[in-house]
Parts: structure tokens; C-alpha cells; sequence
């Protein structure tokens, strides 16, 4: 039986072509050749690899050899201890291929004129070594031996044979923006076996590429010294250059069980290490955010993280509660928001001005007071002069608190809880998220069920604060949350942090109504200015003094109806409201005029003016219509009344074209109110031509 | 970066590849394509007779030995035998006879530890007479070949506790080599001479007691090639080399 053959059961998700090279163990051993001509001096081999449906045993499975036909270096893999060896010139060098890793990248590189031989696995380096070798002019892949053991296959793919390193397989992204996996690069902690799998596990769900997946044998500590963080940040840096990464990625992810903070200065005070990985400086000093947004305006795109990047972190107690941010961010997509689901936003805007820069604390208000906060259509309730107590199933919390929370904060645990940040750093900073027993807003609103919780780790300049109009707006745009986070802070590496998925959006309903007026005219209304945005559980609405009409005047309102969708043009609904007595009355209208500088009909050589009720006068409680007319600079005249019939819904009003330019407008009268149509455009007269007039004989 | 080869298998039939696929055999089966006249693989589970992998020249084993000891193929589970006495007899003579009569024994040796009890180990010998032959490994090491009243070749190279791939050949003209390990150690010529043909012998063939291991043993009736002795020496080790030819 061959032991070699091609199945189309899926490559790397992420890359073009679904088709393998199938290495049976059970089989005869055969291997694929490739003659480079001449020998190479220098030569680098990679391929992917995937060893999970096999088990035990050895295989060697790549190697070199030289003009003379002579092996010069082989790939075996240990299947039974997960390792894989480069063997050259009697140097062995040997790395870990954890199987809770489907694919693997192995590269293996040779240069005969210095004898520096290499082997990376995953786009790390895993080892550099001398050695004395021949030049390789056969490169070879396939079962060339196995020991007694193996069942099952290897899968292997993009064999790739290169003059200079290769690196992992890179996919390009799709996408210039941060809600591409591709643009992300994630790290994990090869020094922790539950790392990988957690890695894995997030690759799979948010369709992250192997290449993108950087795995660093790091402490296991959550805590790093100055020194492990250096490290740690210059492998990242390798590691984003080794592969051709730097330009491609706009987002670092720190997984389970990598470092979350550095003491950089050994004195105890923590920096989340996501808050200092926004740049790649080496010093610990924040830094201008120069995407910071005073305005949100447009999405961030990847030519723009020029000298700054997205973070974020996922770390938890367990793999399982790590694992839950995912399915929490999850079930924020799946099942988003809503005005009915007891899902609401806590504002809390302390503390006032006077403790706080102005420049924080007056946008906050106004967003938080105005329609700002209306926009993500969600019941709200702001507190400005003391702290909430409880959150009994808020969504969304923005706060300012000074302590940890009390107990019995959260008074329910899970239910719809998106994030919740919470700004003071003392007297309980956040230092871990690890500590199933930490108290801290942090982990308390890990516990609590949010899928995103942002604290401080350390005291920070209040100028460093996030703003939550630009944070929500951001949110509210479909950004993911690691673009809102970042571009609502005007200062980076300054002891922040958010913890969840920073992949993901939250989606916020979009369901609503929006109420636009007060104006005189339809055609005047603003619909960039919305009056009032409001979400879909409500029922009525007040309007303020200020946007009332004066007494005797009227003016239109709109109600737009927003869709799950946002769309708005699904179904809308006009007000005319006049302001009586200090009374808002809804005035009986005509249907039609309802503009000004309406069109005058001109019939036979005479005026017709015709206006329309949308039901019957009578029923509308008018008593009486009439015409008034107003001549050049004269006051308006009454020139003619009628009184209605039981059920009529039209009055006619048929005069001779005016002797100078003249407009004309309808009065109902109800009682002892009566109600103003617009006035008409002006019509001239007979002789003069008139835009004014509409010549029903002429189109009909 | 100038990519020398790009595979991503999608061409069906292996088509993004101008070679075809290469078998690898296994080490015996390599060794039973090159036409041996015997081959004892030295396997054996119980018993005292060494199958021959042709079904000509069974061996009869006497004398102090133990079975099943750690074989020195990597990726073979084919186990050697530890003679610490024995002597196996083909009851046949197998190194021909002719002057100039070329061929070659290629076999797998180790020492036990400390030092090495030296001795003729194979041939086709009885008496110091002309003609008779015997491969030793001397106490220091070295691998020998001698027929009485001719050539007397040493290795320069030494065996020990690790198995060592050890061949020995003679082309048509006399000339006489050992290979180790793959590689060619020494040659000599006018090592065309006689052999006597009497029956051949694996063990300890002389009086002195030897004390070794071996596995893979295989007699050709001609000459191997480098490359072919390069070759097996590869398969054993799990380390592919092309064969000669490729």
C-alpha cells in the first residue's frame, strides 16, 4: 500500500486549497523528491505539519541529501513524547510539538559556508547550533522510516524549499481594520500545556491563522520582572519580524497563562503588560495615544498603527472561566442587547467636576445627560451626585468608584452583562485575574459573569482616563472592543486595562425611535440632529420647554421608527403641534396644505383652493373654514367662510386671480381656537406670468 | 527570499513535483534486492538454528549465547544474539574459492563492555593452513581480515560498544576493503587469493575466545559498491540516502 497520497479533508482554514499530503504509517515507506539542481550552500525547508491522528512512535519524515547521494539531515518526529528533532551533522536539536496544536510550522535552516544549521517550530526559534555538513542538493519528504508503533496518519502541507528563512504561512487580511483575525497576533505560553489549548481553542472560534498564533516560553507567574518583560516584549518583536508580520498585525493578544503585569520597578506598583505592548518603546513611560479620537470619526485602519497597536488580554482562575470570556463574547453576538432584557446602563459620573479635570469630566456629563448615552438605546440610569450601591442586571457599567465593590454588589450573578469598567485605582487596584479570591472590580466583575471588565492596576494620571463617548461610540459603530478601548484614551501604557475578547464587538440595539423637530416644515427638519433618541421600550416621550412651540404657533415633530436593523425608513409617524394656553393641542390640520409657499390651482381663469382634512370636519370638531387672503403689504383679510356639512372633508374655495401679487392660507376654527395652514406662494396677476400657479388645463 | 520549490499538493498525482515518488525499503529488503548468497538476520526467538532470510544456509548454533539482545537497526525491532562461545556452522563452504573470486560480508558488531576479548569471529577455517580465512576483531578493536598465506587487511577504524556497520569486499582484481559505518575505511589490493572451501563458520571459529555481538549478517558473492554499502548503512540508520543509480 502507498504510504503517500493527497486528500482533500482540509488544510489550514485560513489558506487557499483544502488538499494534503497524506502520510500513511501503516503503509510502505515512500518519499516526494525534489532535485535542486546544485547543491545549496544555504537552504531553508518548511513545511506545516499535523501529527494529531496518529499516535506513538517515531518517523522521520524530511531530510537532505547531498550530490553524492549521502543523507546530510533529516525531521523525525516523536510521536509518543510530542517532540520533533532536526538531526545534522551530529548536532540534534529538538523541540515540543504539542498535539493540542493541530498544525505545526517546522523550519529547518542550513548554511554550509558557516556551518550554522536552525530549527524553528511555529515561527519561534528553537534552537541555533554549528555543525559540518555537506550542501543539500536533494530535499525529500514523505515516511522514510518509522519505528515500530505509529498508527494512523500525518498530514503535511506547504513544503516550501528557500534560499533565505521562510516563516510561518501568512494570510493576508481581508479587512483594513482591527475585526480581522488576520490582523491579530495572539500570544500564548508554551511553558503551560493548558496555554496551547486554550490557544487553540481561541484560533478555532475566531478564525485566528496558525501564523498568527505566537508561542514564547514564558513565566508562569502572572507577574514578570523588569527583565522577563523586556524579554518577553523583544520576542514579540522577533517574532512579528521573523515572519513578515510587523506589517500586517495591528493587535496583540495575551492568552491564557501568559504574563498579564511588570514590575518594571521592582517596588511593587503593577502595569498590565497589554497597556504597555501599545507600543513597542522600551521604556515604561506613558505615551500621547496619537489615535485618540476627540471626536469619533472614522474606524482606525491598519496604515495607521504605525507606532501604536491594539491589546488585550484573556486570563482567568481556570482554563474554563478563560474559555467562558470567549462564550460570553460569544453570546454577546448571538443574543445581543436589548431595552427588554433587564439590560441596562449604569452611568456613574463621579466624581464632579471640581475633583476631576473639566476636560474629562464636562464630556462625560454631557454625554451621559444627553443624547449620547440615548444613541446605545438602552434603559439608563445616570448617577452624578452619589455612587450605585447594587447592579442587579446592568449590561453596562461606567463608574468611578473608590473601593472594591461592596459585597452583594452584583446582586445577580450572569444574566445580560456586557462590561463593566471601573476607573479609581485605590485602595483595591486590580493586580490579577487569577485569584479566584480577588476582590477587586476586576475580578469581581470577571465572577459576576461580564464578558469585559476594565480596571487600574496602579494610580495613574487622571489624564490617561478613558472617555465613554468615544469608548460607546466606538462600540456603537461595530468596532471591535479593542478599537473603542484604544481610541478613548488619550494617553497609553499608563496602568489601564480591559480584559475579554478584544476581537469582538458588543453589539447594542439598534431598535428605537428617533424624534426629530421642532420645525416648521418637513422639508426644514434636520435628521442629523436628532430631538430625542430612544429606545424600543418606549412609550411616550415629553417634550422640553425649550422645544415647544410658542403660544399660537405650531410646529411639526417627526417620529422615525428604527429597525433591528437600524434601518429607518420602515415607518414614520408627523406631529403638528401648537402651544395654547400653555397647552400642547394637536390643532385639526389639513392633510393638505401642509408646506409653505404651497401651489395655487388655476382653473378657467380662476383660483381654486382646495384644502383636506384626513377625516371629517365635523368629526374633527371644526365649526367653520376660511380663506384669508393678504394682498402686497396689506394685513390678511378674511375673504370667504363656509361651514362644514355632516361628513365633508374637502372645502373649495373658487375666487378671481388677484389684481396684485397675493398669498392665501386656510383657518379652521374650533370653538374658540382656530389653527393657521401655511401660508401660499404668492400669486400674480392675470397677465403676469406666475410659478406661482399650477394650470390644471396645461397638464391635463 | 528566492523560493527554491513551493508545494501545496493541490495538483493531483503529486504533478507540482517532476520526480516521482521514491519506495524506501527496509533495511532487509534492501539487503535480500542485492541477490546475497545468505543472510542471517539473527532474530531468532528460540532455537538454535539461524534462519538464512534466502533458505539456503541455515546456521546451527552450539555453544554459550544469548538470544533476543537489542538489534542494531534503528527503526527495526529485529533482534541479535551475544556470542559468548557459540559457534554456528553452514555446513558448507560460502566465501568462494576462486583467485580473484570477488565478494563481499556485511554485518552489524558491538563489543560487550570493558575490554574487548579479541578473536576470529567468521570465516572458513580449521587448521593454520594456506587459504583458510577468518574475519577478526583483534583486542584492540581493529576489524581483520587474513587467509592464510595471503592478504592480511586491518581497519583503521575500531569496533566497540555501539553497533558498527562493518563490510568487507573484494572486486575481481583483488582488491580488498573494508567499509565502516557506511564509509570506505581501507583498501588494499592483490587480495585475490584463494579460499579454501571448507565450511563456513560464524562465531567463535578458532580456539580463542571471542566475545561479541551480531546482527544482519549477509554473504554476497559480489562485490558491494560504495554507494550500495552507503546506502544500506543509511536504511539502517534511518538516515535516507539515494541509492546508487538515483
Amino acid at each position: 500500500m502507498s504510504a503517500l497520497s493527497q486528500i482533500s479533508t482540509g488544510s489550514l482554514p485560513e489558506l487557499p486549497g483544502s488538499t494534503v499530503l497524506r502520510m500513511d504509517m501503516t503503509g510502505d515507506h515512500e518519499v516526494l523528491r525534489v532535485d535542486l539542481g546544485t547543491p545549496r550552500e544555504t537552504l531553508f525547508c518548511r513545511f506545516m505539519v499535523n501529527p494529531t491522528q496518529v499516535a506513538g512512535g517515531e518517523v522521520v519524515l524530511a531530510g537532505g541529501i547531498d550530490a553524492q547521494g549521502r543523507s546530510v539531515w533529516q525531521v523525525t518526529l516523536d510521536l509518543t513524547n510530542e517532540l520533533v528533532t532536526f538531526h545534522v551533522g551530529g548536532v540534534q536539536m529538538t523541540s515540543a510539538l504539542p498535539t493540542s496544536l493541530a498544525w505545526h510550522s517546522v523550519e529547518v535552516g542550513l548554511d554550509t559556508s558557516t556551518g550554522l544549521v536552525s530549527l524553528r517550530v511555529n515561527g519561534v526559534p528553537r534552537g541555533t547550533a554549528t555543525a559540518v555538513f555537506n550542501a543539500t542538493q536533494h530535499a525529500w519528504l514523505g515516511v522514510g522510516f518509522i519505528s515500530i508503533g505509529p498508527t494512523g496518519t500525518i498530514d503535511v502541507d506547504h513544503w516550501v524549499l528557500a534560499d533565505s528563512p521562510i516563516g510561518v504561512p501568512r494570510s493576508t487580511p481581508a479587512d483594513e481594520h482591527a475585526g480581522d483575525p488576520r490582523r491579530w497576533l495572539v500570544v500564548y505560553n508554551r511553558s503551560d500545556a493548558e496555554s496551547c489549548v486554550w490557544a487553540d481553542t481561541y484560533r478555532d472560534r475566531r478564525g485566528v491563522p496558525y501564523a498568527n498564533l505566537c508561542g514564547l516560553v514564558l513565566p508562569t507567574t502572572e507577574t514578570t520582572s523588569a527583565g522577563e518583560y523586556e524579554s518577553m516584549r523583544q520576542q514579540i518583536g522577533d517574532y512579528l519580524d521573523d515572519n513578515g508580520l510587523r506589517d500586517q498585525i495591528v493587535g496583540v493578544l495575551l492568552g491564557y497563562r501568559v504574563p498579564g503585569y511588570a514590575d518594571v520597578a521592582g517596588t511593587g506598583s503593577l502595569t498590565p503588560i497589554a497597556s504597555y505592548l501599545h507600543t513597542d518603546d522600551a521604556h515604561g513611560l506613558p505615551v500621547v495615544n496619537p489615535l485618540y479620537q476627540s471626536e469619533i470619526t472614522q474606524r482606525p485602519i491598519a496604515s495607521e498603527f504605525v507606532s501604536v497597536r491594539l491589546t488585550g488580554r484573556i486570563d482567568a482562575p481556570t482554563l474554563a472561566e478563560a474559555i467562558a470570556l470567549i462564550d460570553r463574547a460569544d453570546d454577546l453576538i448571538a443574543n445581543p442587547l436589548a431595552h427588554d432584557q433587564g439590560a441596562d446602563l449604569l452611568i456613574d459620573i463621579n466624581p464632579d467636576s471640581a475633583s476631576i479635570s473639566p476636560g474629562y469630566t464636562l464630556p462625560v456629563q454631557d454625554w451621559a445627560t444627553g443624547q449620547g448615552v440615548a444613541q446605545l438605546r438602552l434603559p439608563t440610569i445616570v448617577y452624578d451626585e452619589q455612587a450605585p450601591t447594587t447592579a442587579s442586571n446592568e449590561a453596562v457599567i461606567w463608574g468611578w468608584r473608590d473601593a472594591a465593590p461592596p459585597a452583594g454588589f452584583f446582586e445577580t450573578q450572569g444574566g445580560r452583562r456586557a462590561i463593566c469598567l471601573q476607573f479609581d485605582p485605590l485602595p483595591d487596584p486590580a493586580v490579577t485575574v487569577r485569584d479566584a479570591a480577588a476582590t477587586d472590580w476586576l475580578s469581581a466583575a470577571m465572577q459576576a459573569g461580564y464578558a469585559y471588565a476594565a480596571a487600574p492596576s496602579r494610580a495613574y494620571s487622571l489624564s490617561s482616563l478613558p472617555l465613554p463617548h468615544l469608548f460607546f461610540e466606538g462600540l456603537r459603530r461595530g468596532w471591535t472592543v479593542a478599537e473603542a478601548w484604544l481610541v478613548a484614551q488619550p494617553f497609553l501604557r499608563d496602568g489601564l486595562q480591559l480584559i475579554g475578547d478584544p476581537l469582538m464587538p458588543i453589539p447594542f440595539p439598534q431598535a428605537g425611535y428617533d424624534v426629530f423637530g421642532p420645525s416648521p416644515r418637513l422639508d426644514l427638519i434636520d435628521f442629523d440632529k436628532p430631538l430625542a433618541v430612544l429606545h424600543a421600550g418606549v412609550k411616550q416621550f415629553a417634550i422640553d420647554a425649550e422645544d415647544l412651540p410658542a403660544q399660537g404657533q405650531a410646529v411639526r415633530y417627526l417620529v422615525r421608527a428604527i429597525d433591528a436593523q437600524g434601518r429607518s425608513d420602515h415607518a414614520s409617524a408627523t406631529a403638528y403641534l401648537a402651544v395654547d394656553s400653555g397647552q400642547v393641542i394637536r390643532p385639526a390640520l389639513p392633510a393638505w396644505p401642509t408646506d409653505a409657499e404651497w401651489l395655487v390651482l388655476e382653473r378657467a381663469g380662476q383660483l381654486v383652493l382646495s384644502a383636506y382634512w384626513p377625516a371629517s370636519l365635523d368629526a374633527l370638531g371644526i365649526d367653520m373654514v376660511q380663506l384669508v387672503v393678504q394682498s402686497g403689504s396689506d394685513d390678511p383679510v378674511t375673504h370667504s367662510a363656509v361651514t362644514p356639512v355632516t361628513g365633508q372633508r374637502r372645502v373649495v374655495f373658487t375666487i378671481d386671480r388677484p389684481a396684485e401679487p397675493t398669498r392665501y392660507r386656510f383657518i379652521s376654527v374650533q370653538g374658540v381656537t382656530s389653527f393657521d395652514s401655511p401660508w401660499s406662494a404668492e400669486v400674480l396677476p392675470a397677465g403676469i406670468p406666475s410659478q406661482s400657479l399650477t394650470l390644471l388645463e396645461a397638464s391635463s | 527570499m528566492t523560493i527554491l520549490k513551493y508545494v501545496d499538493f493541490e495538483v493531483p498525482n503529486f504533478g507540482e513535483l517532476a520526480l516521482p515518488s521514491m519506495a524506501v525499503p527496509d533495511y532487509a529488503s534492501a539487503v535480500m534486492a542485492l541477490t546475497p548468497l545468505a543472510y542471517w538476520r539473527m532474530g531468532e526467538q528460540t532455537g538454535t538454528t539461524l534462519a538464512d532470510e534466502t533458505g539456503n544456509y541455515p546456521l546451527q548454533l552450539s555453544g554459550a549465547h544469548s538470544l533476543l539482545q537489542d538489534g542494531a537497526l534503528t527503526y527495526d525491532n529485529n533482534e541479535a544474539i551475544h556470542f559468548s562461545g557459540a559457534v554456528a556452522t553452514a555446513n558448507a563452504p560460502l566465501l568462494p574459492g576462486g583467485v580473484n573470486a570477488p565478494f563481499s560480508v556485511a554485518f552489524w558488531v558491538r563489543a560487550p563492555a570493558g575490554p574487548i576479548d579479541g578473536g576470529a569471529i567468521m570465516g572458513q577455517f580449521t587448521t593454520t593452513s594456506i587459504g583458510h580465512t577468518r574475519l577478526h576483531i583483534p583486542d584492540d578493536g581493529r576489524l581483520r581480515l587474513t587467509i592464510l598465506n595471503g592478504v592480511d587487511v586491518y581497519s583503521t577504524q575500531q569496533i566497540d560498544t555501539s553497533w558498527r556497520f562493518a563490510v568487507l569486499t573484494r572486486s575481481g582484481a583483488g582488491l580488498v576493503r573494508w567499509f565502516v559505518d557506511g564509509q570506505l575505511d581501507v583498501e588494499q589490493s592483490g587480495g585475490g587469493d584463494a579460499i579454501a572451501p571448507i565450511d563456513f563458520l560464524l562465531g567463535q571459529v578458532t580456539t580463542n575466545s571471542v566475545n561479541f555481538f551480531l546482527d544482519e549478517v549477509a554473504i554476497f558473492h559480489h562485490e558491494l559498491s560504495a554507494d550500495q554499502v552507503r546506502w544500506l548503512y543509511g536504511l539502517a540508520m534511518g538516515q535516507l540516502a539515494l541509492p546508487d543509480g538515483l
